[in-house]
């Protein structure tokens, strides 16, 4: 995602703060000025789905280039509750990127989930709630939302239903996601465990008579075990993530918050 | 409550739904009561219980009464679809129903677009009334788009993950849901008939013949192939206007006398 910002943390232009901190100046003295109207915020996310649940996951840092702003900014959000605590939601949201349209993000997606409901008179689904957020990210094509988005939830038939988004709408059902600073250090290892992408049967043959080995729906004890590894590791090699971990887990009986620490350093 | 009505200037300035019958009979006209009323609507089987299996759908029907030997019947159009999963029949000034056809197939449209997912029938509906109090001038003062009320009533057939539904929407922008409804001229005859015949496992068949039975009984000119249109709204095949040969079979199913 830090390429995608055009500041990078590691140039002398600053870590991708919203005001240019050296203007610069040209001969005859006239001073270039810029406002960057993004900020990266760092951290990662994780959404996993299972056959009858759905985990995002998020870790609590927020940064500003190397300054950390707090050690508890969550990224994943309970969308369309009946009160601001998110109480009896079925879906949830995680948006990573810059903090602020991540914010607006989510408390636009919650006001209308919670409208649909007034005019429809039924909970809105995942499948139409992923449309929607596809459509308000369109919505603004051309000064987008600088997040990765991931939604969560259960669909028509009960099984677990995830949705990543780039920036600008661009959706997709999957099995598994890594958004944010971590997304590539993350991902792979989920290809791996989730999808069991190079894995293959044991003494099946050599080269294409090789044999996948074949998926199997994940546990949901298990699939919390992976999301934890999956943080602890993104932990030790990149500094943007950190100090806790946040995850919510959709099943039938609702949404469960589960908070464990993570390394502070 | 009528403030003012100034029918000359073609504007009702403000009432209320349930002082509308108190209304004087032009009045009425002019909200489209008891202009050209002629049709008749009915429903198979609208609340379907699990163990009922004739949950099928909705018939629309209306008479298209045949003002002159050279009128082409064919452009008589009572019956219109809004959207796949829902159909409308109207009674009243066909003018005013065009523009709530209107706004309600691009409701509709925006919903697949923004959700995926089909408009539900009681939505449309009521997205449909909520356009029938749009006259006058706004509350801030903002310029009027509409000098009059809508003087039509609809009825509304749709499929939905609810199953069958039948809705009447009144020019006064209220609706209320029915499993059988009768509106336009002689719809207390035919509504009192719907009432005796209806019941809750009829086949969209009986359904059919129901309503042409009905439409037969206060119809002033003789039913026939030609003078009446049905229209059907089922899961399987979303919305549909009989054509000509279909009309024929289901007239000739009717009962003589």
């Amino acid at each position: 995602m830090a390429a995608l910002f055009g500041q990078d943390a590691l140039t002398d232009n600053g870590p991708g703060y919203a005001f240019s901190q050296a203007p610069s100046s040209a001969a005859g003295g006239i001073r270039e000025r810029s406002f960057y109207p993004y900020t990266d915020n760092g951290g990662s996310t994780l959404g996993i789905a299972g056959e009858d649940f759905t985990i995002l996951a998020g870790d609590t840092r927020s940064t500003s280039g190397y300054n950390i702003n707090t050690r508890y900014a969550p990224k994943v959000f309970k969308i369309g509750g009946d009160d601001s605590e998110g109480t009896n939601a079925t879906i949830i949201l995680s948006v990573v990127g810059f903090a602020a349209d991540g914010q607006i993000l989510k408390e636009r997606l919650d006001t209308i989930v919670k409208m649909y409901r007034y005019q429809h008179g039924k909970p809105m689904s995942v499948k139409a709630c992923a449309q929607r957020l596809s459509t308000i990210l369109y919505g603004k094509r051309f000064f987008p939302y600088y997040v990765h988005a991931i939604l969560g939830g259960l669909d028509e038939e009960g099984k677990g239903a995830l949705y990543s988004y780039d920036p600008v709408g661009s959706y997709e059902r999957e099995q598994c996601r890594a958004g944010g600073a971590a997304a590539s250090l993350i991902m792979p290892f989920l290809d791996n465990q989730v999808n069991f992408k190079n894995q293959y049967v044991p003494e099946s043959g050599e080269g294409h008579a090789l044999q996948e080995r074949p998926r199997v729906p994940l546990k949901r004890k298990e699939t919390e075990e992976l999301v934890r590894d999956a943080f602890t590791s993104a932990v030790e090699r990149h500094i943007e993530v950190g100090d806790g971990l946040q995850m919510l887990v959709v099943t039938k009986d609702g949404v469960e918050e589960i908070y464990s620490p993570l390394k502070r350093d | 409550m009528i403030v003012e009505s100034t029918l000359s200037r073609r504007k009702v300035v403000c009432f209320k739904s349930n002082t509308l019958l108190k209304l004087s009979s032009l009045v009425r006209r002019q909200l489209g009561y008891i202009y050209l009323p002629d049709l008749i609507v009915e429903q198979g089987n609208a609340d379907a219980l699990p163990q009922v299996a004739t949950g099928e759908g909705v018939i629309l029907g209306v008479e298209k009464r045949v003002t002159s030997t050279l009128l082409e019947t064919s452009s008589v159009e009572k019956i219109v679809e809004i959207d796949r999963h829902i159909g409308c029949a109207m009674s009243g000034l066909q003018a005013d129903a065009r523009s709530m056809v209107e706004h309600a197939r691009v409701e509709s449209q925006n919903h697949a677009f923004h959700y995926n997912e089909p408009l539900r029938v009681e939505s449309c509906t009521q997205a449909i009334c909520d356009l029938a109090l749009r006259f006058g001038e706004g509350a801030e003062g903002e310029e009027s788009i509409m000098s009059r009320p809508f003087g039509v009533a609809l009825l509304i057939g749709g499929y939905d993950e609810d199953g069958p539904q039948l809705y009447h929407a009144e020019p006064s922008g209220t609706f209320y849901r029915y499993d059988a409804k009768a509106i336009g001229s002689g719809s207390e005859g035919a509504q009192a008939e719907l009432q005796n015949e209806f019941h809750k496992s009829l086949s969209l068949a009986e359904a059919e013949t129901l309503v042409l039975k009905t439409l037969k009984q206060v119809m002033e000119e003789k039913l026939d192939a030609k003078n009446v249109q049905l229209a059907s709204v089922t899961k399987e095949k979303g919305f549909r206007i009989y054509a000509d040969e279909e009309m024929a079979a289901c007239v000739a199913r009717l009962p003589t006398n």
